[in-house]
């Protein structure tokens, strides 16, 4: 598979809330490609307007302008929908159905001849771990079941884009590891995917692309590494044990204010140089070196670089 | 057919619903209390059984009509589990008409259900097939489409509580369409009877689809009649159900 | 606490309870009840009360006939007047025009009160409102008959009743003898005559000769 599978141009969405219907912009002027076979991801804090992003994309809501295009339709059309696979956020069924019945339900909405279905929900089942709870009614569900059966329906009709919004949140680490995997191994079978989520590290693993979403506009848009740096940009060094002259000394070797806390020391500094020059410099001085741990970047840091980037 | 799967859904949704299943025994409850009541009279025992029989299986008819149709599209929004349907390759339209064929579908179910009762009983009371029961009982079928298509058209738009109120309030309306006419008739002049035939002509007339009155007399209700009423009643339904779709179709799902 | 609380509800439900059966039974010492006084005071005018039963008249007209039926019953052993009994009737039958038992049974409790007005009342309002059923001039012509003994006018309405389809086979041999009684003797021998050649009764036959005969008679003594 070829091409661009996602097109949004100028997406701009208003809604009209309050008593007096103010007009309110929760998305401004968006405009992203993700191309087939990609994992995209979707970065952004709670109310940054990542599910309008998705809900636009899917044809749940209608843009005030601009336009969103999939797999070279207009989004929402009942062709484009025969194609992709849509998850939300929290989701919730029909909770008098019972899983088997759901995914059957779900796939003579998507036109698939009986025998076909019945084949296709054993083996989603199957593939979300749920083999066993086909026949219990969804509102006996948990929150992490309700997320699988939420995926195996996204999947019923074996779709080329899939969307997921929020596609981690309410499972556990063992649940998160699942769908990660699950999402690797979909992008094996040439799919492409685009999901939303506020946690970075989600972000790192699967993602080809990322595109990140602040106070609804597009901040910044490209691959894992050039976005959120490598890990070693600053370090955190706690020590302990360090005569006043040896402390200060490494303190004015870091790149930001250090923190005391008792007899401790805490000092960040930047690169793999800095690193071994501190290191060697708190052993010679008879100091301890209790902790060394990497900072990843905030979504706030990389918006606010993007920003000094830009000004610069 | 996908709309025919959404019916069906709907159908089995409502079927696990225990309200409907009070509400089905309340009307069998009254059906057969009609039969207390009648002993209560001297002349009329079989009228009043066949008045209130009818009258039961509309009132409950009604309430089923209402209260699950106001619900139908809004509880979908509300619990969000709208969102896996409509990104099903489906028009909005096939959603819509399913939800109200499977709404339609359960009434059917119930109706013929509380009219079988009533049937019995009648038939009992006089010993004989009482089936020009029958006429009426369908009639009544046909206004519940009516309120169901009301009830559905709100719900696109409106929270259920609003959606019940309006759609009861025009029930009522639309029951006293011919009393509000001829109070115009009556009291109004030429620009107020103008109105009042422009608001007649826009209302659901349902008591045009009443004619148990007649029936439990025993008078015949002249099949022109009875079809003409019929048909009113499914055009009327047909264009409510066209808003709604339009309502639909344009509809942010937040 | 555990087992305590039950108890103190129970406690409670028991004093409450028979609280509340107490101040009731003392409540109606103050207002007889329905069954026992004959008061339904409120009637509305039937027009204006059409519109709120919202279509389903008759039924309202039912549940008005069955309060009248109790009304009459209920007050009967106390052998008074009624006084709310015409409006009760003229009530239901408003609300539906066609409720044919209504009228009937209505104008024969009121001429059982002696109410010969408002029967009369009730019975044509019947009539004009049911033109086709034989059974209303037929209780009127019965009424005047046997409670007002005005034969002229009792001949009338038997006489309409009789001209109605399915009235009861025994309307024309009443029709023959009042028309005798009224002094209509040819009149009075012509409707025998027709029945006996129409009918295939052996005893309506019998009758018929018999009354011919007398008839007869008495024509040619003048």
């Amino acid at each position: 598979m070829s091409g661009i599978a996602i097109r949004a141009e100028g997406l701009t969405k208003d809604y009209r809330t309050g008593f007096w219907r103010r007009r309110v912009r929760v998305l401004h002027d968006l405009s992203l490609e993700v191309q087939a076979g990609e994992v995209f991801g979707f970065l952004g804090p709670n109310g940054a307007g990542k599910t309008t992003t998705l809900k636009l994309l899917t044809g749940l809501i209608h843009p005030t302008s601009g336009s969103a295009v999939v797999l070279g339709k207009p989004a929402g059309s009942v062709g484009v929908k025969a194609r992709i696979g849509f998850l939300p956020e929290n989701p919730s069924f029909y909770d008098y159905l019972t899983g088997a019945e759901f995914l059957d339900y779900c796939g003579a909405l998507a036109g698939l001849p009986r025998t076909v279905r019945r084949e296709r929900v054993r083996a989603l089942l199957e593939r979300v771990g749920l083999s066993g709870q086909g026949a219990l009614q969804l509102r006996k569900y948990s929150k992490g079941m309700l997320q699988r059966i939420g995926l195996a329906q996204a999947l019923i009709n074996e779709p080329e884009v899939i969307f997921l919004d929020e596609p981690m949140s309410g499972l556990d680490p063992i649940g998160r590891k699942e769908v990660r995997d699950l999402i690797l191994r979909l992008r094996e079978q040439g799919r492409t995917i685009f999901f939303s989520t506020h946690i970075i590290p989600d972000v790192e693993v699967v993602c080809d692309r990322v595109g990140i979403i602040l106070a609804g506009r597009l901040a910044a848009v490209g691959r894992v590494e050039e976005l959120l740096g490598s890990p070693l940009e600053q370090i955190e060094v706690t020590a302990s044990n360090l005569p006043p002259e040896a402390a200060a000394a490494l303190a004015a070797r870091g790149v930001a204010p250090p923190v005391r806390s008792g007899d401790r020391i805490l000092v960040t500094v930047k690169g793999e140089e800095d690193l071994g020059q501190v290191l060697r410099a708190i052993l010679q001085a008879g100091g301890r070196v209790h902790s060394v741990v990497p900072h990843r970047r905030t979504l706030e840091e990389v918006f606010l670089a993007r920003v000094r980037e830009g000004s610069r | 057919m996908r709309t025919a799967a959404i019916a069906f859904n709907t159908f089995r949704e409502a079927i696990r619903d225990r309200i409907l299943y009070s509400l089905l025994v309340f009307a069998l409850a009254m059906i057969g209390g009609s039969l207390i009541l009648s002993m209560l009279s001297v002349g009329g025992e079989v009228k009043i059984i066949k008045d209130l029989g009818l009258a039961a299986i509309g009132l409950v008819g009604i309430l089923i009509a209402v209260f699950i149709g106001v619900g139908l599209v809004h509880k979908e929004i509300e619990r969000r589990t709208l969102y896996t349907i409509i990104t099903k390759p489906i028009r909005r339209s096939d959603f819509i008409l399913g939800k109200f064929l499977g709404l339609a579908l359960t009434l059917a179910v119930n109706v013929a259900i509380m009219g079988a009762g009533l049937l019995l009983l009648a038939s009992a009371m006089e010993a004989r097939l009482a089936w020009e029961l029958l006429l009426p009982v369908a009639l009544t079928f046909v206004k519940l489409m009516v309120v169901t298509a009301i009830a559905v058209l709100f719900s696109t738009f409106s929270t259920p509580t609003l959606s019940a109120i309006f759609t009861l309030a025009l029930v009522v309306v639309g029951s006293l369409a011919e009393d509000l006419k001829l109070f115009a008739v009556t009291f109004g002049g030429p620009l107020l009877q103008g109105v009042v035939e422009a608001v007649y002509l826009i209302l659901p007339n349902l008591a045009s689809l009443d004619v148990g009155g007649a029936v439990a007399h025993g008078r015949p209700v002249p099949a022109a009649v009875a079809g003409l009423a019929a048909a009113y009643g499914l055009t009327y339904m047909v264009a409510l159900l066209a808003v709604a779709v339009w309502v639909f179709q344009y509809r942010d799902f937040k | 606490m555990t087992t305590r609380f039950p108890t103190a509800c129970l406690c409670v439900l028991l004093v409450a309870g028979a609280a509340a059966a107490g101040l009731l039974r003392g409540l109606e010492g103050f207002r007889p009840t329905l069954a026992a006084g004959p008061e339904p005071p409120w009637l509305p005018p039937a027009g204006a009360v059409r519109p709120l039963f919202l279509g389903y008249n008759a039924l309202a007209a039912d549940l008005f006939w069955i309060r009248t039926v109790q009304y009459f019953g209920g007050t009967r052993q106390t052998d008074r007047r009624y006084p709310h009994l015409y409006r009760l009737v003229d009530l239901t039958t408003s609300l539906d025009p066609h409720f044919v038992d209504a009228y009937q049974l209505g104008g024969l409790f009121l001429s059982l009160g002696r109410a010969y007005p408002e029967a009369i009342a009730i019975y044509r309002k019947g009539i004009e409102h049911n033109p086709d059923r034989w059974e209303l001039p037929y209780d009127l012509g019965r009424m005047y008959f046997l409670d007002l003994g005005d034969i002229p006018l009792a001949l009338e309405w038997f006489e309409r009743a009789n001209a109605l389809p399915g009235h009861g086979h025994y309307v024309p041999r009443l029709v023959a003898r009042l028309r005798a009684r009224a002094g209509l003797i040819e009149a009075a021998l012509e409707m025998w005559e027709r029945m006996l050649e129409t009918t295939d009764n052996e005893w309506v036959r019998e009758t018929a000769r018999k009354e011919i005969e007398k008839l007869r008679k008495q024509l040619r003594t003048g």
